[in-house]
């Protein structure tokens, strides 16, 4: 058993740090909801922009006509809005499942190689483990 | 500033869930500095989803962890870890294809110099320093744990979690780890060892808890109602 008095400095030290830690609100980790306005305001944006150029063209009125661009140019807007929050948001999810991929398949590829590899030690500033080297041919 | 008394790590009703799925009903546990906790239980009980809550990896949906007194509950895993919470997974988490070295070198992140953190490395563990230069997969079960301590050393640790050490390890080297694992809770390290298999860590651990099926029933010194206690709950006898 490990009955020796513990020092509290290091103790000490950790209380102080996690007491300046900021710990995010879990309210304000949406991910999944911002994900989902960007495809919304995207979609609507679309919509509204498609919708505004028949509406300009359809009449001759200036004022009927400034109403639609302004519809049609906040629709762009709204488009352009959304596709940044959909991709800012999609890429973390993607990225994330790639790198947790790249690091299965180096580890699978890791102990493809450990199966190969002598279990005596290397020489000292062997730069290869031991792997033999994939030079290119001469030409 | 949190209660630096007080214990370093508590778990007060933590509940934890898969996908809706209720895996921990309320565990309280805690661990001063200095001192090792053995948790115990048998398999799916949720011992490594304790330690995952512990560490931040993975969120509580109730309850509270404070960690030297501050509630850190929805506090990211990379924020409690420069804190000073180590976790060493089950499956010890070493680069098989890289050398012993270069495993140490991937620690320089924390802001250490490599001299540094071999000098503390090797004299800690000298069986390191002798295989320095070899691939890391190549090293014996004992001797990669001892690599995967080692690295979580070199965060200068408040609270270390061991998931599982002895997993596919001979006794006399599951022994040996853990004198060393007495070894760092006397530094002022608050251990928290999550063990399937109960003998080896008791011989260290100041504390023991039993969990079962999300609960922890039993808790107290490591004596002889513990051996009771645990044959119940693995054998199936407990209610």
């Amino acid at each position: 058993m490990t009955s020796s008095p513990a020092p509290r400095p290091r103790a000490e030290r950790f209380a102080r740090e996690l007491a300046e830690l900021k710990i995010p609100d879990p309210a304000t980790a949406r991910a999944a909801l911002w994900l989902r306005l960007g495809g919304l305001l995207m979609a609507v944006g679309l919509v509204l922009g498609a919708v505004a150029f028949p509406l300009a063209h359809g009449t001759d009125n200036s004022l009927a006509q400034g109403d639609a661009l302004a519809v049609g140019l906040g629709g762009i807007a709204a488009a352009v809005v959304g596709a940044a929050l959909f991709l800012r948001y999609s890429l973390t999810g993607f990225l994330r499942f790639w790198l947790a991929r790249q690091s299965y398949d180096l580890e699978l590829l890791g102990e493809r190689l450990t199966t190969t590899l002598p279990t005596h030690p290397l020489p000292e500033g062997d730069p290869h483990h031991g792997v033999p080297r994939t030079d290119p041919a001469p030409r | 500033m949190g209660a630096v008394g007080g214990p370093l790590l508590e778990l007060s009703g933590v509940r934890a869930a898969y996908d809706g799925i209720t895996v921990l009903h309320g565990v309280d546990l805690t661990v001063d500095a200095g001192q090792v906790v053995a948790l115990l239980g048998p398999n799916g009980a949720g011992k490594t989803t304790t330690l995952n809550v512990a560490s931040g990896v993975h969120p509580p949906s109730g309850g509270r962890l404070l960690l030297g007194g501050r509630d850190v509950s929805g506090a990211r895993a990379g924020d409690l870890a420069r804190a000073g919470v180590c976790l060493i997974p089950e499956g010890r988490g070493v680069f098989p294809n890289l050398s012993v070295r270069d495993n140490l070198w991937m620690m320089t992140f924390t802001g250490r110099a490599r001299e540094e953190i071999e000098d503390a490395a090797y004299a800690r563990f000298p069986v390191l320093g002798d295989r320095r230069t070899q691939a890391a997969g190549t090293l014996s079960g004992g001797e990669q744990q001892m690599l995967a301590l080692a690295r979580g050393l070199t965060t200068d640790p408040a609270v270390l979690l061991l998931d599982e050490l002895s997993m596919g390890l001979a006794p006399l080297v599951v022994a040996d780890l853990y004198e060393r694992v007495a070894d760092i809770a006397r530094e002022g390290v608050a251990v928290l060892i999550v063990e399937q298999f109960a003998a080896a860590v008791l011989k260290i651990a100041d504390h023991a808890a039993v969990l079962a099926r999300g609960r922890i029933p039993w808790q107290g010194p490591p004596d002889r109602s513990l051996h009771a206690e645990l044959s119940s709950y693995y054998l199936g006898s407990a209610p």
